[in-house]
């Protein structure tokens, strides 16, 4: 309990979890409100249509553009479809079968809001940033934090066997971790509208798991190094961003990589899945799972074991 | 436990055996033995002696890199080993948030007392250090008086066999000073081992004439103040005697072979003794039988002060 109240106290770790929180909520309401969450927004190119066997040149206009491709949104061509069926005095089977065309349609631009906000929200910004900097910042003030106010040394005198203080200071990260990963992820999910409160309900255990590897992860960190902050941020931005996008089994070292595993398991009915699977060559969704889990445990016997036999010096700040 | 292997451990509450410690290339403490039982032990040095390093051996902060500490028998590394004693560390670290009291109740729940216990252990080691009227304040705001107060209230709340404090004495005030001496005195009194790292000589001559001396990472002398001025052969006492007649004195006193050498003035005169013991005697003896009259009589440089400055002067400060 002191462990947990201590970090509520590190006031500059919280202030900055909360203002990327904040930055991350303006930016997901914007695109709720602007132009909301499905691929109907999306722009795609077709070449004009042939004329009698009658190719038109291929020209650009000064800004670039093809003037003899056709730009459209999926909204767009939606909007066209449902009006087919009042352009002429179809036949009811041709004219069923075209409103149940625009209406498959209109359903499938519904449904891919959960994949665009998984793709552009989730694995971009939340996973690639804001999980692990929550989970870093507030792993690594536990110990560092007492290391740096060399405050340390009132457990380390204690009757208390290190592993425990190692262990307890992990379970008093947990509950600010989870509260700022889920609670976070929850906020974005309701700022997204529908989508977003889907992807809540189908992705929080991955979420969960994550938080968990991510913050036994940097705990360890925490305990090996005299500058956690600084080797978290290099695993980051370096591991989990550049390896965790590789192709072949380089990613497989990455955290994110088994939550986005689990992304992609959960949402297997939705039609979510890798650009190119057969390059990302996901794990299933009970592997990421056991991975993830096994990362925490590992790192967490690594750091307690670490933690047990490690000299902190009150001047090693 | 038999009887006399719990005596054997009572003897060596704290004891060290060729203790090694390094800090990558530079040696911390070198080869250091040392046994401590119940009583006040003054731990004194130059800075960068090596004795924060030899408390953080003692208190299981630091793993000697040969050799071995240990408390009542028991590894100094081992959590066990610190159910046997109370540390008041020189660093001014606190939880700055908490009060006093609740800092101190908090170090009584890490030693594994229940909520009730705890709060009364505080309570009680609040009043030994004078601090009960002040502890509901958050120590942010505190002195570094107070401060030292709430560190050890923290070494002694659960009442271990062994204390050790390193620089307890810094930043208090006369009063606070004195009442602190007090409290180490009873505190030896109770047959507990005190293990006091200080600068201040004077007030540590005051409980204690048992020093350990360190230099450069070394154990140069242990035992009382007496003994180890007794080792200075080379290093006369210079005693200063008042007489009325004190050339007459100077000249009696130039021919004993105790007396390395004197100067005299028109009415004092110092002595440099070669072994103090035996001229103390004779001297006693000269001004029994003479009914010489002396008016003032006074080592000179058998003080900590002196003997420190003795033994690093020889050795050289580090």
């Amino acid at each position: 309990m002191l462990s947990i109240r201590r970090l509520g106290r590190a006031r500059m770790m919280v202030f900055v979890a909360l203002g990327l929180l904040g930055v991350a909520l303006v930016l997901v309401a914007g695109k709720t409100a602007q132009t909301g969450w499905s691929i109907g927004n999306l722009r795609y190119s077709y070449p004009a249509p042939k004329f009698a066997g009658f190719t038109l040149p291929r020209v650009k206009t000064k800004d670039g553009r093809d003037p003899f491709r056709v730009q459209v949104t999926y909204g767009i061509v939606g909007e066209h479809l449902d009006m087919i069926p009042s352009l002429a005095p179809w036949a009811p089977p041709e004219a069923a079968m075209l409103s149940a065309a625009a209406a498959g349609y209109r359903g499938t631009l519904k449904a891919s809001g959960i994949v665009v906000y998984t793709r552009a929200m989730l694995f971009t910004m939340f996973l690639g940033f804001l999980l692990p900097v929550w989970c870093l910042s507030f792993a690594t003030e536990s110990l560092g934090g007492e290391l740096e106010s060399r405050s340390l040394v009132w457990l380390l005198t204690r009757p208390i066997p290190r592993w425990s203080i190692y262990l307890a200071k992990y379970l008093a990260i947990l509950p600010w971790a989870m509260v700022f990963s889920l609670g976070g992820f929850w906020l974005m999910g309701r700022s997204a509208g529908p989508a977003g409160r889907i992807a809540f309900t189908l992705y929080w255990p991955a979420i969960a798991l994550g938080t968990l590897a991510f913050t036994s992860l940097f705990h360890l960190i925490a305990a090996t190094s005299r500058r956690p902050t600084v080797v978290g941020l290099v695993y980051c931005f370096f591991l989990e961003t550049l390896l965790g996008d590789m192709p072949g089994l380089m990613k497989r070292v990455s955290v994110s990589y088994y939550v986005r595993c689990l992304i992609f398991d959960a949402a297997g009915g939705l039609g979510l899945q890798p650009d190119k699977p057969a390059v990302y060559q996901p794990v299933s969704g009970t592997t990421a799972a056991a991975v993830l889990v096994g990362v925490t445990v590992g790192a967490l016997i690594l750091g307690m074991i670490r933690f047990s036999r490690a000299e902190y010096r009150d001047d090693a700040t | 436990m038999t009887e006399s292997a719990a005596a054997a451990v009572d003897s060596r509450l704290l004891a060290f055996e060729d203790a090694s410690k390094w800090y990558g290339p530079v040696i911390g403490v070198n080869q250091v033995s040392l046994a401590l039982g119940p009583g006040i032990t003054g731990l004194v040095g130059a800075n960068g002696a090596g004795k924060s390093t030899l408390l953080k051996l003692a208190t299981g902060q630091l793993k000697p890199d040969l050799g071995s500490v240990s408390v009542f028998g028991v590894d100094a590394w081992d959590w066990r080993a610190k159910d046997y004693f109370g540390y008041c560390p020189d660093v001014d670290a606190f939880y700055e948030e908490m009060s006093g009291a609740a800092f101190v109740r908090t170090i009584a729940r890490l030693c594994g007392y229940k909520a009730g216990e705890a709060a009364d252990l505080a309570s009680a080691a609040l009043e030994r250090v004078g601090m009960t009227g002040r502890a509901g304040r958050r120590i942010r705001g505190y002195s570094k008086g107070m401060r030292q107060r709430i560190k050890l209230a923290a070494a002694l709340i659960h009442d271990p066999p062994l204390v050790v404090l390193d620089e307890p004495l810094s930043g208090i005030d006369p009063v606070g000073r004195r009442e602190f001496l007090e409290l180490f005195l009873a505190l030896a009194g109770q047959n507990k081992c005190l293990l006091i790292s200080s600068h201040e000589l004077e007030a540590l001559e005051k409980l204690t004439d048992h020093v350990a001396v360190m230099a450069r990472g070394r154990m140069v002398a242990v035992g009382t103040l007496a003994t180890i001025r007794d080792l200075f052969e080379d290093m006369p006492l210079s005693v200063r005697i008042d007489c009325p007649e004190c050339r007459q004195l100077a000249a009696r006193l130039i021919t004993w072979d105790e007396v390395a050498g004197l100067d005299a003035g028109s009415d004092s005169l110092i002595v440099r003794a070669r072994n103090p013991r035996q001229f103390f005697r004779a001297f006693t003896r000269l001004v029994c039988d003479e009914g010489i009259a002396v008016s003032h009589f006074e080592p000179l440089d058998d003080s900590a002060h002196a003997i420190l400055g003795y033994l690093l002067g020889g050795i050289g400060k580090t």
